[in-house]
C-alpha cells in the first residue's frame, strides 16, 4: 500500500515550524523489489530500506519537483517530472522518493509509492513511470 | 518491442573419425548479437564431450547414450574478437562422427539474451515421428523460439526434417537442416518461429524422411529486450485536527470583594517639644498725664 513516512513528514513540519532545519540534498526516486513493505514510522532514512532496491537499478534523480496548492480540492500536491530509465533488467511494484544529503543514514525518506499496473518487469528495455497528473501525493487541508 | 531476428545461419554436415568441426561465421555478424550452435556427435567409442571455443557458454548438453552420442547447443554473446572470426572450431574428447550449424540472431536482450530453455530425448523403436512434450513458457509475446532437433541411425541413408509443429502451433521456419551417410546416418535441423503468445508450449516435433532412434530435442526462448512502463494513483493523506479549548473576554458581574484589612503595627518616634517658661510680666501703673 503507498505510504507516507511518518518520519518524513515529520522532518517537514519540523523544517516548516523551525524545530529543527530543513535537509539538503538530491530528490531521488529508487524502484524497489516486490518484497519490500514499507513502514511508516521505523523506516527512516535511506539506510534503512537500501538493500532492498530492486535488482539491477539504482536511485535516480528526480527532476521537476513542485508543491502545488490545489484549492479547489482542498489539499497541497507533490509532483515531479515523469522518470525513465534504459536498459533495465529487473522486477519491481513500487518506488520510494526520498532527499539524498549524500549520505544513506542521513537521506529522509518521504513516500513510498505502489505502481498502479503492478509489477513491471522489463528486460534489458526501458523503465519509465508517468507520473499522475495530480503528483505522487497530497495532503488534504480540511 | 520487436522479435529477435535470425539474420544468417550456417551448418558443416557430419564428418566421420574426426574430433572436430569447425563452422563458418554466420555473414554480417556484429558485436552484440546472439550466436547458438548446436553440435551433433555419435559413434564415440567413450564417453565423449564437445568444447567450444573461449567465451561460449553451454546452454544444453543432451546425452542421447551413455555419453557416445550427443547433442550439444552452445551460445555467445558477440564481441569484437568473434566479429574478427572467420570461423569456430568446436572439439569433441574423443574420436567420433560430428558436425553442426550456427545462428546469428539480432535484436536480443543484452545480458538476458536467453529466457529457458529444455531438452528432450527420445529412445523408443526407430519413427519418423519427432515429438516431445514441454513446459516452457514464453516470458513475452516477442520472444523467439528456436527448435534444435536430431536423430540418429534407425533406416540407413541420408535423412532430412521438416514439418515443424508446435502446441499452440506457431509459424515454423527452418533455418538449417543437415544429414548425410557419415558414420551412423545422423540428421540435426533447427527451425525459429514467433512466440506470438506467453501461452506454454506443450508439445513441439517435426518429421523425419526415414525412420530413426534415438532422437533429441532443445527448444529456447529468446528475449528482445522488453520495456516497461507504470503509472501511480495518487495517494491522498487527510490531516487529524485535534479540539482545542480556548478562552475569551466576557460581560459579568461581580460579588462585592470584602477585605478584611490587615492593620501592622507601626513603630513611631516623636520629638518633645521645648517647653517655653514665660517669665512673669512686670506689673506697671500707668498714671494718665493732663496735657
Amino acid at each position: 500500500m503507498s505510504t507516507l513516512y511518518g518520519k518524513g513528514l515529520e522532518t517537514a513540519l519540523k523544517a516548516v515550524t523551525g524545530v529543527a532545519a530543513a535537509p539538503t540534498g538530491t530528490l531521488k526516486l529508487a524502484f524497489m523489489a516486490t518484497s519490500y513493505t514499507p513502514n511508516a514510522f521505523t523506516d527512516q532514512y535511506w539506510s534503512d530500506v537500501s538493500a532492498s532496491i530492486a535488482s539491477g537499478t539504482t536511485a535516480q534523480t528526480l527532476s521537476g519537483a513542485a508543491v502545488n496548492v490545489d484549492s479547489g480540492n482542498t489539499r497541497v500536491e507533490f509532483d515531479t517530472s515523469d522518470i525513465s530509465v534504459a536498459s533495465q533488467t529487473t522486477t519491481t511494484n513500487k518506488y520510494v522518493i526520498f532527499m539524498d544529503t549524500g549520505t544513506p543514514s542521513t537521506s529522509p525518506l518521504i513516500v513510498c509509492m505502489d505502481i498502479a499496473e503492478g509489477t513491471l518487469a522489463p528486460i534489458a528495455g526501458t523503465l519509465a513511470i508517468t507520473v499522475n497528473a495530480e503528483g505522487h501525493f497530497a495532503i488534504s487541508v480540511a | 518491442m520487436a522479435t529477435p531476428v535470425v539474420e544468417s545461419s550456417t551448418s558443416t554436415n557430419f564428418a566421420a573419425s574426426t574430433t572436430t568441426t569447425t563452422i563458418t561465421k554466420p555473414a554480417g555478424l556484429a558485436v552484440g548479437e546472439l550466436l547458438v550452435a548446436a553440435i551433433q556427435f555419435a559413434d564415440a567409442g567413450s564417453a565423449t564431450a564437445v568444447s567450444a571455443p573461449a567465451g561460449w557458454t553451454t546452454l544444453e548438453t543432451v546425452d542421447m547414450t551413455d555419453g557416445l552420442r550427443r547433442l550439444t547447443v552452445f551460445y555467445i554473446i558477440a564481441t569484437s574478437t568473434e566479429t574478427a572470426a572467420s570461423n569456430f572450431t568446436f572439439t569433441a574428447s574423443n574420436t567420433c562422427t560430428i558436425g553442426g550449424g550456427m545462428l546469428r540472431i539480432s535484436g536480443v536482450a543484452p545480458g538476458s539474451e536467453i529466457q529457458t530453455s529444455e531438452q528432450d530425448v527420445f529412445s523408443g523403436a526407430s519413427t519418423t515421428s519427432i515429438s516431445f512434450t514441454s513446459t516452457l513458457t514464453p516470458n513475452h509475446t516477442d520472444n523467439l523460439i528456436l527448435l534444435i532437433l536430431c536423430a540418429r541411425s534407425g533406416t540407413a541413408g541420408a535423412a532430412s526434417i521438416s514439418s515443424y509443429t508446435s502446441t499452440p502451433s506457431k509459424t515454423w521456419t527452418e533455418i538449417f537442416d543437415i544429414g548425410n551417410t557419415a558414420g551412423s546416418d545422423l540428421v540435426l535441423a533447427v527451425a525459429s518461429a514467433t512466440s506470438g503468445v506467453t501461452t506454454q508450449i506443450t508439445n513441439y516435433g517435426a518429421t523425419l524422411s526415414l525412420p530413426k532412434t534415438p532422437h533429441a530435442g532443445v527448444i529456447l526462448s529468446v528475449n528482445p529486450p522488453i520495456n516497461a512502463s507504470g503509472s501511480n494513483t495518487a495517494l491522498e493523506v487527510s490531516p487529524t485536527f485535534f479540539s482545542q479549548t480556548g478562552s475569551s473576554g466576557v460581560n459579568g458581574s461581580n460579588t462585592l470583594l470584602e477585605i478584611d484589612p490587615t492593620l501592622p503595627i507601626q513603630s513611631g518616634s516623636a520629638t518633645a517639644p521645648t517647653q517655653w517658661i514665660n517669665e512673669p510680666s512686670p506689673s506697671t501703673t500707668w498714671i494718665n498725664e493732663e496735657i
